[in-house]
């Protein structure tokens, strides 16, 4: 076992891991940089090290310093945490070149999944449905149709270069394909000087669903069931469950094998998340695997009765995966919630600040994971995101129930935060019913182009 | 990839906002010269406050003292307030501070002499003066911004 862990993070995720740390008797070891003097892992760690200036360039992503941290403090292992520097392979390769233990996956596997063409052609090789669509580039409008009659309507053209929704145009016949083909690639050409364009499937309301991977180093490899995180803004996750109220037995048992088998072929060691964008039907295209644990990790704690962080640790250090984690069933029902310091009112623009006055909402099924105290000072320099509340119920409308009374409680005055936007995502009838996609926060938002669908 | 990567660009900072870092750096100028503790100024969506401290802040119990080396103070525009630590105004003294996360060595090896001593003169692009006082002691690990000399 590790007897000193140096965590190469800052914020909720940095004091979820000192937590496990001290509950497994290891020493910790923070790097912070110098906008973070205040945070609350500088002060719960067992040594902090000031790495740099606030800008993360400068501090978290400086590979040198936290490795010159590392062997100045004399640790056996790294916890990257999430974003920053979890899934750079170049680093968990000089973290072993340094002798100090990456806790998460090897670097080959790392790069194997990282890059998302080579992860889907991994995924194709293991037998799990990508979405269908062309092998790059489709140059002519025949083309376009030969591919659009193979994988059928509607389908996505995708400007190659492309990103912001521009050069996409989503098509449903043979007529508004060649019209939209042409379209997209003028749109493509201006907005990006390359016209390339490609074709895949639309997936009509998709559910974003992910399945929670957990391998040890002696080949012992399971599957924790999924999470729903359809509660998406621009791409940004802001509520997850687990399970999936799209969900039953056989369709979590046939994802759940995609999802072993996909991390056996890279033979994966430690904690991943393999994501799949599924249609109402219950067709399921992968979609690609993060290979580090995850922000909502904390739902699938709740319903699995494990330790994630804590199961990594121990994984890094050698053990075999716990018998508890290794035949743990779901039990019950958890949702997490998102806390930005963002303005829902003024389109969810950053609000850094002093935080005047903080109470963390509790009582049973209640769990608060965050760095933020009364007259904390959140920095505009980092990610917006400033507390995780999960809630748990025996069923979906119980955790839903209590999770819009926990945000009732939770006060965070000085600053603005999205708890008012999550209180009427918890309201919201929609929701409450489980009957939501990819595109709920859009409707709710704006309901006007719901109006006006076709 | 990266999705809970901080988008630094996206946020405002001082560099960007309605007062310039160049200003802000004139009026702590002026305090100095002036010696003034604090400065407030406020206007039309814009609000400064520059408090100069007169002893370090500690931080961490278990590390040494982080200090950056130009006098900077709490600035606050209606959408930033960069979090920058208390800074001791330097009005006699000089701090040389750490650049990177190391073990700092005052001599090439045991045997050798320091590189400086104490009452030498040093010439370098930005410090000029005499070392006072070496604040790290030989072969010790330090941490970025720690200050390592102090020059009169």
């Amino acid at each position: 076992m590790f007897n000193k862990i140096l965590i190469a993070n800052r914020g909720e995720i940095a004091l979820r891991i000192i937590r496990a740390c001290k509950e497994l008797g290891i020493a910790t070891v923070a790097v912070f940089s110098e906008a973070d003097v205040d945070s609350l892992h500088v002060q719960l760690a067992d040594e902090a090290i000031c790495i740099g200036r606030p800008p993360s360039s400068e501090s978290y992503l400086k590979i040198d310093r936290i490795i010159s941290a590392a062997e100045i403090s004399d640790v056996d292992a790294i916890h990257p945490g999430y974003g920053f520097l979890a899934e750079n392979a170049h680093f968990a390769e000089v973290c072993a070149s340094c002798r100090i233990k990456f806790i998460g996956p090897s670097p080959d596997a790392i790069r194997a999944m990282g890059d998302k063409n080579a992860a889907r052609e991994q995924a194709r090789k293991a037998g799990v449905p990508i979405c269908p669509g062309s092998d790059g580039e489709v140059a002519t409008e025949d083309e376009g149709l030969k591919i659009a009659k193979r994988i059928g309507y509607p389908v996505m053209i995708k400007a190659i270069a492309g990103g912001g929704g521009r050069g996409m145009r989503a098509v449903h016949n043979d007529g508004s394909l060649v019209q939209g083909f042409h379209a997209a690639r003028i749109e493509a050409e201006k907005a990006f000087g390359n016209g390339g364009v490609y074709i895949e499937k639309l997936i009509e309301c998709p559910h974003h669903i992910e399945f929670q991977i957990l391998g040890d180093s002696h080949g012992r490899l399971v599957h924790l069931g999924e999470r729903d995180c359809s509660i998406q803004r621009r791409n940004q996750k802001i509520v997850e469950e687990c399970p999936s109220p799209l969900m039953d037995k056989n369709l979590r048992k046939e994802m759940g094998d995609c999802s072993v088998r996909l991390a056996e072929s890279v033979e994966y060691e430690n904690a991943g998340t393999i994501e799949y964008l599924v249609d109402k039907n219950g067709h399921f295209y992968f979609m690609e695997m993060n290979t580090r644990i995850q922000v909502e990790h904390p739902v699938t704690e709740e319903v699995y009765g494990c330790d994630l962080v804590k199961e990594q640790i121990l994984i890094a250090s050698g053990a075999h995966l716990s018998d508890h984690v290794a035949n743990a069933q779901p039990r019950s029902h958890a949702i997490e919630c998102r806390i930005n310091a963002e303005d829902p009112d003024k389109d969810f623009q950053p609000s850094p600040g002093m935080i005047d006055l903080y109470y963390a909402p509790g009582g049973r099924g209640v769990r608060v994971d965050s760095h933020i105290y009364s007259k904390y000072t959140i920095s505009p320099y980092y990610d917006s995101m400033i507390s995780k509340l999960i809630c748990v119920g025996s069923t979906r409308s119980s955790a839903t129930r209590r999770m819009a009374r926990a945000l009732g409680e939770y006060l965070i005055t000085g600053i603005k935060t999205t708890i008012p936007f999550q209180r009427k995502i918890m309201r919201h009838a929609d929701f409450v019913r489980g009957d939501f996609d990819t595109g709920f926060v859009e409707k709710i938002l704006d309901p006007k182009p719901l109006e006006m669908k076709q | 990839m990266f999705k809970r990567q901080p988008n630094i660009s996206s946020y405002p900072n001082k560099e960007t906002g309605p007062l310039e870092l160049k200003d802000i750096k004139a009026i702590i100028d002026l305090m100095k010269k002036n010696d003034l503790a604090v400065f407030k100024l406020e206007k039309e969506g814009m609000k400064i406050e520059l408090e100069a401290h007169r002893h370090p802040v500690p931080l961490v119990a278990t590390q040494p003292v982080v200090q950056s080396a130009p006098a900077a103070a709490q600035v606050a525009t209606p959408s930033s307030t960069p979090a920058s630590p208390p800074v001791e105004p330097k009005a006699k003294y000089k701090e040389v501070v750490s650049p990177m996360v190391g073990t700092f060595y005052r001599a090439p090896s045991p045997d050798s002499a320091p590189y400086v001593q104490v009452g030498q003169d040093i010439t370098a692009d930005t410090v000029q003066g005499v070392i006072a006082e070496v604040l790290a002691e030989n072969g010790t690990p330090v941490q970025f911004g720690q200050p390592l000399f102090r020059v009169k």
